[in-house]
């Protein structure tokens, strides 16, 4: 397999204020996780003792959403939920089957800040390339990262409460209540 | 037409950007049948999960014959070329206090057999072998071009040159443009966000705050090749030019081999 590198000198820094990438609407990840299914909007209302029960099960601190859940006519659901990635949230979408499993996960927004670095002077000295004095908006379309990024480890967390949500109210939505 | 996709996998974001001259239903078809492999190195191996090859395999008694899968073996057959050709530095079984190694693990004909007690891990690599195998899945089924990215170990395929960036290791946020590839995979080792590696002649955990990339034809070579770079970058020279691999370490910003 023929593979070219070509390398840019000098190496050149981007310090981005911040990024994002928006992979889904939520109208386009239902359409992708439900494919012509018509899917009407589930009214919740956690009771205290449900959302306690949910942040035991699952961990996950931040206040769950009750307006983003959805109910496809098979009885399967579709949620979308938001957990904290560093600084800033990562919204997401789960799909779960009448049986209670999960059919798939997507990340409708992911997003990094790192303001603080950009003042940092000094390691920066070491680069030739933009300075903080115009911070790029990193244009995500156009750049490829290598570098690990956050775990996932959040999201696993979300989607565990999600689960939780369904074995504790979805499922009971269901005309038989199973 | 380009469709851009991430879910949750491996313990990290998975991102795919695939490009092809297909209806967007067999688009999105190629994308899930690319998180379909990127799965099914999950479920193989995972060592948190106890029904994975990995975890079976360090179950097994000595002695005792494991079944494998052919993704499994392929990736153990090619960790042993580069364990060999690093001299150990690249080690899946290296792991704090191990008596073990992976000289340990014989390697036959649809099946592995411990010959001691070992600890393996793909971590190091399987997560590069996922992403070769969603690129085979997408070119299968028709996509011309694209980025598999796995957490930061990413390969791109097709026709156009992409721009790659490398996070600085000091400060994850800030990019390094590295210039415009391709055809290539590029996989990162770095201390940031708490991972570390494990020097396998000490057992104790590298202390070097450098990152190390490598740039080579498939990402599971690249991906298992970044964790010698950054423990002995002299004796991983040599393993870079056997793999026709070339290799960058920051915050040193110089490009070796």
């Amino acid at each position: 397999m023929r593979w070219e590198t070509l390398l840019t000198a000098p190496i050149a820094l981007i310090s981005p204020a911040s990024w994002a990438a928006v992979y889904l609407t939520v109208e386009q990840a239902q359409q992708a996780m439900f494919p012509g299914a018509r899917l009407v909007k589930a009214p919740l209302k956690l009771t205290s003792a449900q959302r306690e029960a949910l942040l035991e099960r699952s961990g996950v601190h931040e206040p769950f959403r009750e307006d983003r859940v959805w109910r496809a006519a098979s009885g399967a659901f579709f949620v979308v939920d938001e957990v904290v990635g560093k600084h800033e949230m990562i919204t997401y979408a789960v799909g779960i089957g009448r049986d209670g499993s999960v059919k798939r996960i997507e990340i409708l927004e992911y997003r990094e800040t790192y303001g603080h670095e950009i003042r940092d002077v000094a390691w920066r000295a070491q680069f030739v390339g933009k300075t903080a004095a115009s911070p790029l908006k990193l244009n995500r379309d156009i750049v490829n990262i290598s570098g690990a990024t956050l775990s996932c480890k959040h999201v696993t967390d979300g989607v565990r409460r999600v689960l939780a949500l369904h074995d504790l109210v979805l499922r009971k939505l269901n005309d038989d209540g199973r | 037409m380009v469709v851009e996709r991430m879910r949750p996998l491996l313990g990290t974001f998975v991102a795919i950007r695939a490009r092809a001259r297909l209806a967007p239903t067999d688009l999105e078809h190629a994308v899930s049948l690319a998180y379909g492999a990127v799965s099914r190195v999950h479920a193989l191996m995972s060592a948190q999960d106890p029904a994975s090859d990995v975890s079976r395999v360090n179950r097994a008694l000595p002695g005792e014959r494991v079944t494998v899968d052919a993704w499994t073996l392929a990736v153990l057959r090619r960790a042993r070329v580069i364990w060999l050709a690093t001299r150990g530095l690249f080690d899946p079984c290296a792991a704090p206090g191990a008596t073990t190694g992976f000289a340990d693990l014989d390697l036959l004909a649809g099946e592995v057999r411990p010959l001691r007690s070992v600890h393996l891990t793909l971590d190091g690599i399987a997560k590069g072998f996922a992403v070769d195998r969603a690129v085979a899945a997408l070119r299968a089924a028709g996509v011309a071009s694209g980025v598999v990215n796995a957490g930061g170990d990413l390969r791109i395929f097709g026709a156009d040159p992409e721009p790659v960036c490398v996070r600085h290791p000091e400060h994850p946020g800030a990019l390094v443009a590295i210039g415009e590839v391709r055809e290539v995979a590029v996989a990162t080792s770095a201390p940031y966000f708490g991972s570390s590696c494990i020097d396998p002649r000490s057992g104790r955990a590298c202390s070097s705050q450098a990152s190390g990339t490598v740039i080579a034809a498939d990402c599971m070579t690249a991906d298992a090749l970044t964790k010698p770079l950054l423990i002995e970058p002299a004796i991983t020279a040599r393993a870079l030019q056997r793999f026709g691999a070339r290799a960058l370490r920051l915050p040193d910003a110089r490009l070796a081999a």
